[in-house]
């Protein structure tokens, strides 16, 4: 294992922390501002009818922000590694673990009352639906596959880079299957975007000119 | 001279490291909440 490969692990290792972290943080922020009711405030110059339980209105941010920042650290560095690539499933994780408070919370009410509370449970069905429905892809073994058992990437098949501008060493060899007119054309947008100086356009030009012949 | 990992012990061990994560981001989330909220 390569030191980058190493410096990759450790940051998705971080970043899947924190996504959790963030995601759990969320969750139990809901259920706590659920059990007094499902509103709150918290700070400004107004009265304040029901403030927010202790600490939430702080952790709820801070589980949104910090899981975005971590799923950013995850998703950057398992899209290069090989293994599972679970990134669209936060998605699903945050809607299916609020949407279960909603249903919680909407079948049983935090005050006691007998009944159903329909405004969370009508949140319940469409944050369900929003985080279940893009499961439905997993029954294709295809994007199952990409998800969970994804191979590394291939640097072959990456498109060429094209290596021309100040650090370049030379003018740009020309792809082989470019046509003749596509080269001329390729070079002469290089040349007037500035990324190919005078000499090195009419260089290149002439090598295009030989090669094809 | 030691052999390199094949391809599916890698992603193994990688999805092993995924796993762990999320154990313990649950736990640090779940640690951190009873700490700041009390309970």
């Amino acid at each position: 294992m390569d030191a980058v490969s190493l410096r990759r692990i450790l940051v998705m290792f971080l970043g899947l922390i924190i996504v959790s972290t963030g995601l759990t943080l969320v969750f139990l922020s809901m259920r706590a501002v659920m059990d007094i009711g499902g509103s709150c405030a918290s700070g400004g110059p107004y009265v304040i009818a029901q403030p927010c339980p202790e600490g939430t209105a702080a952790l709820l941010p801070l589980g949104i922000i910090g899981g975005l920042i971590g799923l950013w650290m995850y998703a950057v560095t398992s899209s290069k590694l090989p293994g599972p690539r679970l990134t669209l499933l936060a998605w699903s994780a945050l809607f299916l673990s609020l949407g279960w408070n909603f249903w919680e919370y909407g079948l049983n009410p935090p005050d006691g009352s007998q009944g159903l509370v329909w405004g969370w449970i009508i949140c319940g069905v469409v944050f369900v639906a929003m985080g279940g429905l893009p499961l439905l892809a997993l029954a294709s073994s295809g994007v199952a596959r990409q998800l969970f058992w994804a191979d590394a990437p291939d640097r072959s098949a990456r498109p060429p880079i094209l290596s021309v501008g100040p650090a370049a060493t030379g003018p740009p060899a020309p792809q082989p299957d470019d046509s003749l007119p596509e080269a001329l054309e390729r070079l002469s947008l290089l040349h007037r975007t500035g990324a190919l100086s005078d000499e090195e356009f009419r260089v290149a030009k002439q090598r295009v000119l030989e090669d094809r012949s | 001279m030691s052999q390199p990992p094949s391809t599916a012990t890698w992603k193994a061990a990688l999805a092993i490291v995924q796993l762990i994560a999320i154990l313990v981001g649950i736990g640090l989330g779940i640690w951190m909440f009873q700490q700041v909220a009390g309970g």
